[in-house]
């Protein structure tokens, strides 16, 4: 059965943290959200067999949270130079605030960006602001990366911040001391073979996104003669 | 989780991930890899410390939200 599903997820592994499974789906719009459970729905009506796999699936699950979140342009760093598809990991923050401050946050957020330019990190992060699904305001931050030793860059960065922010590192920490209700920062690995990316998506990096055969089909197929060249 | 329960989950993974996604928006200002406007976060936890063996099946536990 070959079914056209309507849209793509990134499910991410935790690595550190409370063992968990994170799935991340992107989206163009509450509308496209729309569309997609739509076609979710007509393809669970036309498939009964998916109804069982979901209630198995669901009777396994001890809990489940779902939000969505919006793009924060204005607060993320260097985001345009992200690409999704060459991440192998990705660190998550995320920022609890005492309702009413979004604006000092924004602050403090913007105070952090511009010391990072400063520094000239080629670490880029992109942050969402929570839309709906959890207590607000809420947001989070998301470092792709390529391999975990960038969180020892972003290690040595930290030592470099408090020159490169200048008289705005004490409104920073103040503001931060004020605004936060709680942080948590968290590890989490891409899971290729869970995920479901388009075309255009995995052609950002096919060996990872779409893995060939392992080898012994390989070496099975060339001892059937079927790689041998024509002659 | 009985092995049943397991094989059915991957099966229903094997199942969803047979096809292509479609739905994406073409021509927007983004490229198909840089970080999406909206982003749907779904966690999930199992029992058991089952998520790595129960993750083979999650991709279709999300879309059902």
């Amino acid at each position: 059965m070959n079914l056209d599903v309507p849209n793509s997820w990134i499910v991410l592994e935790s690595v550190t943290g409370d063992s968990e499974v994170l799935s991340f789906d992107p989206f163009d719009s509450f509308a496209h959200i729309g569309k997609a459970f739509a076609k979710w729905g007509a393809i669970y009506a036309a498939h009964a067999e998916l109804g069982k796999f979901q209630a198995q699936i669901n009777s396994a699950l001890a809990s489940k949270r779902t939000i969505v979140a919006e793009r924060r342009d204005d607060l993320s760093y260097r985001a345009n130079r992200i690409d999704l598809s060459k991440a192998r990991f990705l660190r998550v923050l995320e920022i609890r605030l005492h309702p009413g401050h979004e604006r000092e946050f924004a602050e403090a957020f913007k105070g952090l960006t511009a010391a990072y330019e400063k520094t000239e990190s080629d670490l880029p992060w992109v942050v969402y602001q929570l839309n709906v699904g959890m207590p607000s305001p809420t947001f989070f931050a998301f470092v792709p990366m390529r391999t975990l030793a960038q969180n020892d860059d972003l290690r040595n960065l930290r030592d470099l911040l408090p020159e490169a922010k200048g008289e705005a590192a004490e409104r920073m920490q103040q503001i931060a001391r004020a605004v936060y209700a709680n942080t948590e920062s968290n590890l989490y690995a891409i899971s290729p073979e869970k995920s479901h990316v388009s075309k255009e998506f995995a052609a950002g990096d096919p060996e990872f996104w779409t893995p060939q055969p392992p080898a012994p089909m390989r070496v099975a197929a060339k001892k059937s003669g079927k790689n041998k060249p024509t002659q | 989780m009985t092995t049943a329960h397991y094989i059915a989950m991957v099966a229903a993974f094997v199942l969803i991930c047979a096809g292509g996604a479609t739905g994406q928006t073409k021509g927007a200002i983004q490229s198909e890899t840089a970080p999406p406007k909206l982003v749907m976060l779904v966690y999930q936890r199992f029992p058991f410390d089952k998520a790595t063996e129960s993750g083979k099946a999650l991709a279709p536990q999300h879309v059902l939200v």
